[in-house]
Parts: structure tokens; C-alpha cells; sequence
């Protein structure tokens, strides 16, 4: 399996890569969940969502990704009627966002570690606690800062209406 | 003396029937020619002579030696193997997930529609959820309320849930129940084990 992209949260006036999926939490519940493709081994869900946290509370403020058809993907897709933002009410959970250097490659999942993790705790969406875990220095200095998935293997979409 | 030529007796029965048993899995295994290909292009010293002959005379001659001399070794690890096959034999990766169900014990408190729709009705000053109990899920609840038999009572649950893949979950929600049973259950809150 080849290590997953993350999603996108902004927080505290950055951007962020995100090493959990909320919406996978909605899907869980018994949210519709469409038909998305799978044309990415570093996207498996078929989608990636931004998120954004103000006043401590999970808003989804936008979805990319493809349809098993071709079709694009959006928020309004999930959210019929909600093009911007959606309260992410269902989730209660840790959203883990990795920082600093790389230490250790895993080329599966969301496994890779780095130099700092920051977990959000959240209770039906509201923010409740945050911790940092510091998980070591990187040896190399030459490594970027942030989170990013290695290498993957990207399988064409189908073109729609018989393209 | 005598033991040793006892020993070796063992050992050369023992490496009967392992071939045998090679023989009779290698029959047994389909060859695939796509297979043969790939592995000689990526390792072009296979089609040579000298790695044939290291590979079909030399190894098995030395594995036979080997087996004779140290049969209670090779005993041991066909008994390993034995035992790791048999563990991959009950694994079914395909297996379908355990289904999910609320039981009985798993109740905690009888609450009236009215109140579970108050208290389930999400409020957002950003206005980015509906305003229906249980907000982008209220579809999920109306199927839940057409499930729910006549004159049935609805109660709140809380359970642990184990995951296919191991992780656990607290999960709860509510439940209709008519004569002692459960009939049908929405999950409102799946919390993730943070251990």
C-alpha cells in the first residue's frame, strides 16, 4: 500500500497537511457516500477535503476528487445545498497533524513519523483539547519540513460521454 | 556406533518424506510461464548452465546432507510450518466485516421522540448545518423512524465496537425496541479509541 495523501486544514492562520479523514466518520454513520474513484495508489478514499477550524469548531470548506464516471467532485456533491462550508457535527476524534522533518518513511498509509505531532481533540466537532507529542530531531537537515506521501502510481479517469 | 547409524536411519526417513511431501506440493502448484518469464528477466543467470546446475544438483545434494545430519532440526521447522499454514488457513482477508448490532444489555435510558429530536438538533452560528435533529445525517434518522415498529419504545445505547480491522470504537445512538427486542438502532456518535 503506498502511503496516503492528507488532507488539508487550515488552523491558526496556516495551512496544514492532516493525518485523518472526519469524512470518513460521516460515511460511518450512514452519510451517502458517493462513487469516488480510485485512480491515485496515494488516494485510495478518491477525494481530499479542506477543513477549516474557527471559533474551535470542524467546518469541511471544500472536497476534491472524481467519480468512478469521470464526474468532478465537490463539497455540494456530499452536501447537496452546503457549496461552502459544512459543520463537521458528526466527528468525535483526534485529528493528527504531523510537523517538522521527516524521521521515518513508511510507504503505507499514514504511518510515516515526524519530528512533531499535533493532535486536535474534538467532541461532535467543537475542539476540546490539543497536545503537542514531540517524536525526536531528524538527522538530516537537508529533508523538507511538512508532511507529503512518496511516490504513487496515477491510473487514467474515464472521460465522460464517450470521450 | 550404533546410535549414529541409528541417527542417520532417522534422518535419511525423515528426508524421504520430506521430498515426498516437496514432490507432492510442487505437483500441486500451477506453473505459470508469466511467472517463469518475469523471474528470468529479471535475473538473466537463471537461463545459464552453471545456475542451473547449482540450483537442480548442488542445493539439493547439500539440502539432502543437511536433513540427514540435522533431522531434529528440519523435523522442527516442518512442524513451524505446519503451524504458520494452519494459522494462514483461518485468516480470510475477504471475510465479511461482523455485522454491527445493538443488544439488549447494551440500553441505557427510555426517552420520548420529542426529547431525543431536541436534544439531537444541531445548532451552528455559521448556519452550515441543518437545523433537522441530527443536522447532515437527518436522513439517516428518518430511516431509522420508519423502521421503528408501532408503539415501540426508544431507548439511548453505548457500546464498545471492534473494528475488521482491530481498532475499537465506543459507539452509541438509539434504539427501537418492542418485546424485549431491539428492532432497529441508529448510530448518532462513533468515538475512536485514543489508546
Amino acid at each position: 500500500m503506498t502511503a496516503q495523501m492528507g488532507e488539508r486544514l487550515f488552523y491558526e492562520g496556516d495551512e496544514h497537511s492532516m493525518c485523518s479523514t472526519p469524512l470518513s466518520g460521516y460515511f460511518a454513520l450512514g452519510g451517502e457516500c458517493p462513487k469516488f474513484g480510485q485512480f491515485c495508489t496515494a488516494l485510495w478514499r478518491g477525494y481530499v477535503g479542506s477543513w477549516d477550524i474557527q471559533n474551535d469548531r470542524l467546518y469541511m470548506v471544500g472536497l476534491q476528487g472524481t467519480l468512478e464516471d469521470g464526474t468532478e467532485a465537490n463539497l455540494e456533491t456530499v452536501f447537496p445545498g452546503y457549496p461552502d462550508r459544512v459543520f463537521a457535527h458528526w466527528y468525535s476524534g483526534e485529528i493528527r497533524i504531523p510537523q517538522g522533518k521527516l524521521l521515518n518513511y513508511v510507504h503505507m498509509g499514514y504511518s510515516s513519523t515526524y519530528e512533531r505531532d499535533v493532535f486536535l481533540t474534538f467532541e461532535k466537532g467543537v475542539l476540546v483539547a490539543k497536545r503537542v507529542q514531540e517524536n525526536g530531531k531528524a538527522d538530516d537537515y537537508s529533508t523538507s519540513e511538512g508532511y507529503s506521501s512518496g511516490a504513487w502510481t496515477v491510473f487514467p479517469a474515464p472521460k465522460k460521454d464517450g470521450q | 556406533m550404533i546410535y549414529l547409524y541409528a541417527y542417520l536411519a532417522v534422518g535419511v526417513l525423515v528426508f524421504v518424506v520430506v521430498l515426498g511431501s516437496h514432490l507432492i506440493s510442487s505437483r500441486n502448484e500451477v506453473k505459470s510461464e508469466m511467472v517463469s518469464s518475469i523471474q528470468d528477466a529479471l535475473n538473466p543467470e537463471r537461463k545459464t548452465l552453471r545456475y542451473r546446475f547449482l540450483v537442480k544438483v548442488v542445493v539439493p545434494i547439500l539440502t539432502s546432507g543437511a536433513v540427514i545430519v540435522g533431522w531434529p532440526v528440519a523435523v522442527w521447522m516442518k512442524l513451524m510450518e505446519m503451524r504458520q499454514s494452519k494459522n494462514v488457513e483461518n485468516f480470510d482477508p475477504f471475510a465479511e466485516p461482523q455485522e454491527f448490532e445493538v443488544q439488549i444489555g447494551d440500553l441505557k435510558e427510555k426517552h420520548d421522540l420529542e426529547w431525543i429530536e431536541a436534544k439531537e438538533r444541531i445548532i451552528d452560528p455559521l448556519g452550515a448545518v441543518p437545523t433537522t435533529p441530527f443536522g447532515h445525517l437527518n436522513p439517516v434518522w428518518q430511516e431509522f423512524l420508519a423502521k421503528a415498529p408501532q408503539g415501540c419504545e426508544y431507548w439511548s445505547f453505548q457500546t464498545t465496537w471492534k473494528t475488521h480491522w482491530g481498532a475499537e470504537e465506543t459507539r452509541e445512538g438509539y434504539a427501537s425496541v418492542k418485546a424485549g427486542e431491539v428492532k432497529a438502532f441508529i448510530i448518532a456518535a462513533i468515538t475512536e479509541s485514543t489508546s
